[in-house]
């Protein structure tokens, strides 16, 4: 149960959280702004169509039009807010409920629609993660105030929860096939194939645009077979994706090919899916942020660093083992790959600050192609660029990282009494100087 | 743990419980779809070889025949029309059905479908293999719902 615990709340990148409500944000606001005037339509007419689902159940009758008209543009607004990220902690939660009422009603005409569903569950999830507005007005408006850390529990679990929502929803999906009336014949195609039949018949009699490849597939048995089986394979099996982060990846991607198939043979489009934005929560998109701002930032460090040709090391300045390592890393790394800074120097902190990861005088942290390493995964990969026969240490990687990580905590808890610490951080010598990233002050 | 934290708990907890919870309603005998938790039944439903279908068409003067499409006959996408069709001509609304659809196409641009001369609610059936693989597909039957002189 601890270790449940644990792992639910273990920090992941706070710009990730953001990058998600940036993203779902953007795509609700898309949604209600090209359906305008479809739902306003919609609303006007035969009141007989209305069979009222989800939050829209407590009001049997449909609303006056001018009712809706206001809340549609509220939530426009809102979700506005929502993007940007201007009182994040009140705008969200509003905007949230007031979205999750509005998509209820839109689906209360007579048919529900499955593309939305998810979208809304996820709005609604980083609307109540108060760490969601780590990109956003709000924090500019703080980060004056006061430096905020970007890497704490409550990072995690929401984007934790996003993938685990995302994945029921699949998973829910394959149950209701091998539950209903066609089970397993999913597996042999025929079940897709009759439907996809069927869909491509509707749109025929009702003057829908076709799919074109439709009648070119429909003697293609094999295609079917394909198209069946991997559908129940990336919806039976959507569990696993949470099983490990790389499976959840390639889960995603299946996914994606999953929908872009759907459309490309039957016409169905799942916008929020066919994009990828629904899987964002399963890939580490904060390093796109990364990548883009690391040349701008990079201006402000010691030129000694070119971004994509060095790892930084930031160490503990005041803890004798860890200059040692330093030392030994240096001597080791002929050309020059590597680079350092303790993580209480000014580099040390803006780079901390940069990569969102709090100041942790008990890892080493390494930076390197732009993602931060910690603990044990830092040691391996430092070993990895130090040739042979150091870079066997990188074979290290198979013991599960809880494993290594833990004999790592071990370690560094006693490394003050078993090594001893400084009393200030020890500058480097000449020789090394050019290997360290060095303030202005410091460099003189 | 803190509250902040027993607050992210039960709403994770909560959330992951009430996602899944719809799944129950494929064990039950009248099982019941809702937004925005559902238990996502699309494509789950046994399709015949043969399928049954109501949907508009209209007769030019020179008597040609041509498919409505679903915008004149109702507000939404093609499957949310198709379910509103279906639901007024099981009402035994076709007739009145054929005169909105008449209204709609009078309004429109549409300079084709303005040279109608009648409209026609049918209730046809298919078989799906000869309508996909026969290059001139016939319905095995079609029923008049409804015809509105233009």
């Amino acid at each position: 149960m601890k270790h449940w615990l644990s792992a639910w709340f273990t920090p992941i990148y706070a710009s990730r959280l953001s990058l998600i409500r940036i993203a779902s944000g953007a795509f609700m606001l898309w949604y209600l702004i090209s359906r305008y005037d479809m739902m306003m339509k919609m609303v006007a007419g035969d009141a007989d169509m209305y069979q009222p689902v989800g939050l829209a159940a407590f009001w049997t009758e449909p609303i006056p039009v001018t009712w809706f008209y206001w809340i549609l543009n509220i939530c426009i607004l809102l979700n506005i807010l929502f993007i940007v990220g201007w009182k994040h902690r009140f705008i969200a939660p509003v905007f949230a409920i007031a979205v999750l009422w509005l998509m209820c009603y839109r689906n209360s005409w007579s048919m529900i629609y499955h593309n939305y569903n998810i979208l809304v569950l996820h709005i609604l999830v980083i609307a109540f993660s108060s760490a969601a507005d780590t990109l956003s007005i709000d924090r500019l408006i703080r980060h004056r105030q006061k430096q905020q850390s970007l890497f704490t529990w409550q990072t995690g679990w929401p984007i934790r929860l996003i993938s685990v929502i995302t994945v029921i929803t699949y998973f829910l999906s394959g149950i209701a096939k091998v539950k209903g009336e066609l089970a397993w014949e999913w597996f042999t195609g025929a079940a897709v194939r009759s439907q996809v039949a069927v869909d491509a018949l509707r749109k025929d009699l009702l003057g829908a645009a076709a799919t074109p490849m439709f009648e070119w597939l429909y003697e293609r048995l094999e295609v079917f077979f394909i198209m069946g089986a991997g559908t129940m394979i990336v919806e039976l099996g959507a569990p696993l994706a949470l099983l490990h982060r790389k499976i959840g990846m390639i889960w995603a991607v299946l996914a994606i090919l999953m929908h872009w198939g759907i459309y490309f043979i039957m016409g169905i489009e799942f916008p929020y899916h066919m994009s990828g934005f629904i899987f964002l929560s399963f890939f580490p998109v904060e390093r796109l942020q990364v990548v883009t701002t690391v040349k701008a930032w990079s201006k402000d460090f010691n030129p000694v660093l070119v971004p994509g040709k060095h790892a930084v090391v930031l160490f503990d300045g005041e803890c004798n083992v860890c200059n040692r390592w330093v030392r030994f890393i240096i001597k080791r790394d002929q050309t020059g790959y590597f680079r350092f800074a303790s993580q209480q120097s000014v580099q040390g902190s803006k780079l901390l600050a940069h990569y969102q990861v709090d100041e942790n005088l008990s890892s080493i942290i390494l930076i390197q192609e732009g993602t931060a390493y910690m603990r044990s995964t830092a040691v391996l990969r430092i070993f990895r660029n130090l040739g042979t026969p150091w870079s066997l240490w990188w074979m290290g990687m198979i013991i599960p990282k809880i494993w290594r990580d833990k004999l790592y905590d071990l370690f560094a808890r006693y490394r003050y009494t078993l090594f001893g610490k400084k009393e200030f951080c020890e500058l480097p010598s000449l020789s090394t100087k050019n290997r360290f990233l060095l303030a202005e002050h410091e460099a003189a | 743990m803190n509250r902040q934290t027993y607050f992210a708990l039960i709403f994770s907890i909560g959330l992951v419980l009430a996602v899944s919870y719809p799944v129950v309603e494929n064990w039950k005998s009248a099982p019941k779809d809702n937004f925005p938790l559902s238990y996502y039944p699309m494509f789950s439903q046994k399709r015949a070889e043969n399928y049954t279908l109501n949907y508009a068409v209209g007769y030019d003067t020179l008597g040609h025949r041509h498919i409505i499409p679903y915008q004149y006959a109702g507000k939404g996408g093609m499957n949310q029309v198709r379910r509103q069709i279906n639901k007024k001509c099981r009402k035994g609304e076709a007739q009145k059905l054929a005169q909105k659809i008449a209204k709609a196409i009078k309004k429109s641009e549409n300079r084709t479908l303005k040279q109608l001369e009648c409209i026609e609610i049918i209730r046809g059936q298919y078989n799906l293999d000869d309508y996909f693989i026969h290059p001139n597909p016939k319905p095995l039957f079609e029923e008049q719902l409804a015809v509105y002189e233009m």
